[in-house]
């Protein structure tokens, strides 16, 4: 029997599936279902009937995540295999980054590669959608390298600089 | 009257304004750049012309691509729609010399009041209150600001409006960098780098009157919109009547807006706004001199089609009504439904759009550019629909709002709706108490949502049409056996 975890923000829950008499049931962590349905892949859409209670529902599948619209909000899913085991990132300290806030253009570069600077300094020009962002230093530092070109077109959370924070 | 109206714009605005025209027998052509060759405005368009390019600069921008277009299709006018070439007096004058009708005022009225400094004096020559405000270039002594304005003040580019090179400066020490940057952008957006200093009023309103003239001489106003609601000085709600304004002050306001627009013999539909303080004292703050973003929300209260209106005065009919024929029906509102994150400082989003479900019923409107499988890129403005309600009252249309909001399904890019939706039901902004530095003063947080019982079905359901979805791409889950049996089709 398939079972999996999604995850949805901090929330993990176990999912179990399986076919009773010709019927789709399931466990989402301990409740189980068996709801009557229909679902509508041209159009992304479902409805459902729970304890008398019929929801409609919207949703994108892409790889192993699954964006679910249900009544008026949204909410985003994980498709794990197992369990996730939430670890923390370890980030030295003395080698930082900055990172496009927004997918966008870079109109300028501010700085240049080895040279120092304050916190609060400007760094980085940014457009997007013809609003201009300018991003600064968050602390003081050197910049190691820069890792694209001006008027280039960067993602969300491109690395755009690396540098070395100061020694306090 | 026009055989054909070429309109030099895209998104909403290039939809709505072609479904006026063929409502009216006219013929629409549309232009297009590179990345909307695929966009939702050709399909409301009898004809329809590329301009080669990208960037704005290259392409909705450029003069004299769209008048070669213009000439070639043989139209008799053209509707320049909002922003891009709308408020541009060089291009009123070009269309004038090919002998095209520019929908909207004449190039010198735009030239006129579409300066922000000289429509302030033409507003204090006609007796309107002003903001005091000073023009500043590098050898402006930070002294005489801090005297003649002092802080907090507001730095505005001198050309353009929708809030680009507008910054707030608090302090004296923040000014020049500010001033720096607020110049940059206006040089980027629109060519022009003047920015003047104008006083920042603590929580005024921002109350706009739209008004419009004909070619013969007769000049009405159509009311106001409250348009308080803001983020980074760009409006996202908007709403007719301004419950606040007493009928002497809403007359007063009107006839001010009139005595302006008439101060520059104005023709065509035009906005002029005030920032109305909180002992019900207004400035004349601005002129917009073409039809707004958020023209719906008077179209449904004065039930009148705004464009069809500037449509027949730039034919040169009369307009068919006199001021006192005009009255305030009910009350309606507007939302802006932006790709972005509200959460994350307003940042745009990009993406396609996965899903599409506005919502419908009667008295909701949706003038829209985008469908489902459109492409949101970070050429473009990322506004993706104007979401608009009317109501008897303020309390029936902010109810119905609340309930479009909840059914207007879009996924695939971040949306500001769930953020409308706190907003609609903050108490504050419930009782009409609005300012333009509502949201700064109530910042909206992401609720904390706990995923409820009927998300989590949903997912699980969403999986069984995981083979057949075209929107599921390489899902993992294609081994899920028990689906596989099912198919996507179950009873209710």
């Amino acid at each position: 029997m398939p079972a999996f975890f999604l995850k949805s923000g901090e929330a993990q829950l176990r999912v179990e599936i399986q076919t009773l008499e010709g019927i789709p049931t399931f466990k989402i962590g301990e409740k189980s279902f068996a709801p009557s349905f229909k679902t509508n892949p041209e159009r992304s859409g479902g409805i459902f009937k729970v304890e008398e209670r019929l929801v409609s529902f919207f949703f994108v599948l892409s790889k192993n995540k699954i964006n679910v619209w249900v009544d008026g909000k949204i909410y985003n899913f994980e498709i794990l295999e197992r369990k996730s085991e939430q670890k923390n990132k370890v980030v030295p300290l003395s080698s930082r980054q900055i990172e496009a806030p927004m997918p966008g253009r870079i109109l300028k570069f501010l700085t240049k590669e080895g040279a120092s600077f304050k916190e609060g300094d400007p760094l980085v020009v940014i457009e997007s959608m013809k609003m201009e962002m300018n991003l600064s230093a968050p602390c003081a530092g050197k910049v190691k390298k820069i890792a694209c070109s001006e008027n280039s077109l960067v993602e969300m959370g491109e690395v755009l600089m690396e540098f070395e924070q100061e020694d306090i | 009257m026009f055989k054909k109206v070429l309109i030099a714009n895209r998104g909403e605005i290039a939809v709505r304004t072609a479904k006026t025209l063929r409502e009216m027998g006219i013929k629409a052509a549309a232009v297009y750049s590179k990345p909307d060759q695929d966009s939702r405005h050709l399909y409301f368009a009898d004809e329809a012309y590329p301009l080669d390019g990208t960037a704005p600069s290259e392409t909705y921008l450029k003069i004299d691509k769209i008048l070669t277009i213009a000439k070639k299709a043989k139209v008799d006018a053209i509707h320049p729609g909002y922003g891009f070439l709308s408020e541009n007096p060089i291009f009123a004058k070009a269309c004038q010399d090919e002998r095209i009708v520019f929908i909207g005022p004449s190039a010198k009225a735009i030239q006129a009041l579409g300066n922000k400094l000289s429509a302030k004096t033409l507003a204090e020559k006609a007796g309107v209150p002003v903001v005091p405000e000073m023009v500043w270039d590098e050898k402006t002594p930070l002294k005489l600001l801090r005297e003649k304005i002092g802080y907090p003040l507001l730095i505005k580019a001198a050309a353009g409006g929708g809030g680009k090179g507008m910054r707030l400066v608090q302090k004296e020490e923040e000014f020049l960098s500010a001033a720096q940057a607020a110049r940059h952008e206006a040089e980027s957006a629109f060519g022009d780098g003047k920015i003047f200093i104008e006083k920042f009023l603590l929580k005024p309103r921002h109350v706009e009157f739209q008004i419009f003239g004909d070619l013969h001489g007769n000049m009405v106003h159509l009311f106001e919109r409250e348009c308080s609601i803001q983020r980074r000085y760009q409006k996202i709600v908007e709403e007719s009547p301004c419950v606040p304004l007493s009928p002497e002050l809403r007359s007063r306001m009107g006839n001010s807006a009139v005595k302006v627009a008439k101060s520059a013999d104005y023709g065509n539909a035009g906005t002029v706004e005030f920032l109305v303080d909180q002992s019900g004292n207004f400035y004349f703050l601005e002129m917009n001199t073409r039809l707004q973003v958020e023209h719906p929300v008077t179209e449904m209260v004065v039930r009148r089609d705004l464009v069809r209106l500037q449509i027949q005065v730039a034919g040169g009919e009369k307009l068919p009504f006199q001021q006192e024929d005009l009255n305030q029906d009910g009350h309606a509102f507007e939302c802006r439904i932006y790709a972005e994150d509200p959460f994350h400082g307003f940042l745009p989003s990009t993406g396609t759009l996965e899903l599409f479900e506005p919502p419908e019923g009667p008295n909701i409107r949706v003038d829209t550019g985008v469908a489902k499988d459109s492409k949101i890129t970070v050429d473009y403005d990322p506004m993706l629909a104007k979401l608009i309600v009317w109501g008897n009252n303020r309390s029936e249309s902010l109810q119905k709002m609340l309930c479009a909001l909840r059914h207007f399904a879009i996924l695939g890019v971040s949306t500001n709706i769930e953020f409308l939706q706190t907003l609609f039901e903050h108490p504050s902004f419930q009782k009409g108490n609005l300012h333009t530095q509502f949201l700064s003063e109530h910042p909206i947080h992401a609720k904390e949502k706990t995923v409820p019982e009927e998300a989590w079905i949903s997912a699980v359901l969403s999986l069984s049409a995981a083979k057949k979805s075209p929107s599921a791409k390489e899902t993992s889950l294609k081994k899920l056996s028990p689906w596989d049996s099912i198919g996507s089709w179950r009873m209710v």
